[in-house]
């Protein structure tokens, strides 16, 4: 999972090994004043996918584009298979994009549109048939060959786009959000034959999504970014377990992490007001510091004795979720999550306790 | 309720051409050519009917017209007539060239506007009334311009010899006519260019194509069916316009006469222009 961080920038035969894939090393990139990406590193190992998360606006977009060689870098290298690549022309790259609404030429068939790189590059007719006919088989397009792709679906689109970058053979490819212009509903389906497809190739992949989802089934390692900044940089489950601050867990796992202390055998957590016996909690070891208290949604429960073990909270939201109520409560300044069997009666405030083994407390000494 | 009162619309656009009450109400789905009948009945009496007539009675049929004429005998004698053609190709050379030359003016303009508009950047309002501007002037004063700056003793001539006089050559022509068409062609030109997605571009440079390449496979392309488009109303126009040729063949008897200006005396052409 890990790749040697040093990369060899004087390597005068590229063509023989490439040790590493992508790196982005300090990366900042400006929009006139404002500043978009600013210090972000990440590197992503030839076969591996990297999924860039992040809300609207935090600078993830900016990153590939920087990536892909269409925005100017401020500061920061961006390599490539042990090359220095930051100031190379997008053309020269050797990197695949699939844009976000997948840019399929319009005027061209399908076959045409996989093979446009391969023209670019003057591979001999021969081979570049064979290629585009290799791809169409990779991205089951084969049928549809010389369609037009106004007459194609946008699943369809994005193998088009997904083969077209494929075909160049590039070594390292770029997906902005590959399935935020596509149904809902198919989304699941369409993400799993993405993931069959990513899996088959030996190019470093980096995908930008705003989908949590997305982010942790297709990428072995996330890169978390907000406000042009990188938060966190690891593989699914350790964001999972043990995020660095309460945005990662709010945002990829919508749990809550509240910052907490150790004493006489209770976790003492929200100034005081809530002591939980170590013993109702999961504890895990925590790579980032401090005590703290993580709270999924399943993690609390609504009881009926107000012990010194129960949070009492007020209720400010309820939203039926089909095989539940879920409540979103307030104890002093914090909004928490719980939720309750839909015949539940529930009124105004309510006592919380916690469901045993359920809540992680992420401990650094443990 | 937006269908509601586009139906609404459409009702009384088919009342006000005469077709009835009947379809006011109760017709929720009136047929789509009704709304094109009003303008289908104005092309048809302005142009479908003197067409229809005036072939009718060239080939001798129905009632021929008091002076006789146009037969299919004055047809050939116009055709045949060495001035009538040569003005024809004049007007054909000069229209065609004049927005070919704006076309590869235009689209690197449009390319970067487009570009710009995409990035925010709204520097270019008094660029973009500066060059919509010709469209408002008659041909008369464009060819009076051309006059001023390449005449005999135009401002251009001062600096180089080779400039007095250009305004009564050909290229002098073609060269006020570029400016007559631009306008013409950047307007609509630019709507197309907008539409033009970037990303296209974008994916085609990464894919390893260089940038004429773009250009040529991905840009041209697309922007093709609009440039025609454009290129055939802005030839049209050109052909048809009369003020600048007029104005600068007043500056020399030799000089090249082009259809407008070729229309005899007494067939309808407007009056001359008051020579400078």
């Amino acid at each position: 999972m890990s790749t040697p961080a040093a990369v060899p920038t004087t390597d005068p035969t590229p063509t023989a090994v490439r040790p590493a894939g992508l790196t982005v090393d300090d990366l900042t990139v400006r929009y006139g004043s404002t500043t978009a990406v600013e210090h972000v590193s990440l590197d992503v190992a030839p076969a591996e996918t990297v999924a860039v998360i992040g809300p609207s606006g935090c600078g993830k977009s900016t990153t590939l584009r920087a990536v892909a060689g269409l925005v100017p870098v401020a500061e920061g290298a961006v390599g490539l298979a042990g090359r220095d690549i930051t100031g190379l022309s997008p053309a020269r790259r050797d990197i695949g994009l699939v844009p976000q609404n997948y840019a399929v030429f319009p005027h061209m068939s399908v076959a045409a549109n996989i093979g446009y790189g391969l023209r670019a590059r003057g591979t001999a007719t021969p081979r570049r048939e064979e290629r585009v006919r290799e791809m169409l088989e990779l991205t089951h397009l084969s049928d549809l060959a010389e369609r037009r792709p106004d007459q194609l679906s946008g699943g369809q689109r994005q193998r088009v786009a997904l083969a077209r970058a494929l075909a160049i053979q590039p070594d390292a490819l770029l997906l902005d959000e590959p399935l935020a212009a596509l149904d809902p509903q198919l989304r699941g389906g369409l993400r799993r034959e993405l993931a069959a497809m990513l899996a088959a190739t030996e190019c470093a992949t980096l995908i930008v999504t705003h989908d949590q989802r997305e982010a942790l089934s297709l990428g072995s390692r996330i890169a978390l970014l907000r406000d042009g900044r990188l938060v966190q940089f690891d593989t699914p489950q350790r964001l999972w377990d043990d995020p660095v601050d309460a945005f990662v867990a709010d945002f990829l796992a919508g749990a809550v992490l509240l910052d907490a202390e150790v004493a006489d055998g209770h976790a003492v957590t929200l100034d005081g007001r809530w002591r939980i016996p170590v013993g109702d909690l999961a504890v895990r070891p925590t790579g980032h510091g401090a005590v703290r208290l993580l709270l999924r949604h399943d993690s609390l429960t609504v009881t009926d004795d107000a012990d010194a073990a129960a949070l009492l909270a007020e209720v400010t939201h309820s939203e039926f979720t089909g095989d539940g109520v879920h409540l979103t409560v307030r104890a002093g300044e914090r909004l928490l999550g719980v939720r309750v069997p839909p015949d539940a009666r529930i009124g105004r405030s309510v006592s919380l306790a916690v469901a045993p083994g359920r809540a992680t407390l992420l401990s650094p000494r443990a | 309720m937006p269908s509601r009162t586009a139906a609404g619309g459409r009702a009384a656009v088919v009342t006000g051409a005469g077709v009835g009450p009947a379809t006011r109400r109760g017709a929720p789905h009136a047929p789509a050519w009704l709304a094109a009948l009003p303008a289908l009945v104005v092309i048809g009496l302005f142009s479908a009917y003197p067409v229809l007539v005036m072939v009718a009675n060239s080939l001798g049929l129905g009632q021929p017209p008091a002076d006789g004429g146009p037969t299919l005998e004055h047809y050939a004698r116009a055709l045949g007539s060495v001035t009538v053609r040569e003005a024809l190709l004049n007007s054909l050379y000069i229209a065609v060239g004049s927005v070919l030359i704006t076309l590869c003016v235009a689209v690197p303009v449009v390319l970067r506007q487009a570009d710009d508009d995409r990035a925010g950047r709204r520097g270019g309002a008094a660029t973009d009334a500066l060059l919509t501007l010709p469209i408002a002037l008659p041909g008369i004063i464009i060819g009076f311009f051309a006059i001023v700056l390449t005449g005999r003793t135009g401002l251009l001539g001062l600096a180089w010899d080779g400039f007095s006089g250009l305004a009564y050559t050909f290229s002098g022509l073609l060269i006020a006519y570029l400016y007559f068409s631009l306008p013409r062609v950047l307007g609509p030109l630019r709507g197309a260019a907008a539409t033009l997605d970037p990303s296209l571009t974008e994916s085609a440079r990464t894919l390893g194509a260089s940038r004429p390449r773009v250009f040529l496979t991905v840009t041209l392309p697309l922007l093709l069916p609009a440039a025609i488009e454009t290129s055939g109303t802005a030839i049209a126009v050109a052909l048809g316009g009369y003020g600048t040729v007029a104005t600068l063949s007043e500056g020399c008897g030799s000089c090249r006469s082009t259809l407008p200006t070729n229309s005899p005396p007494g067939t309808g052409s407007p009056p001359r222009p008051p020579s400078r």
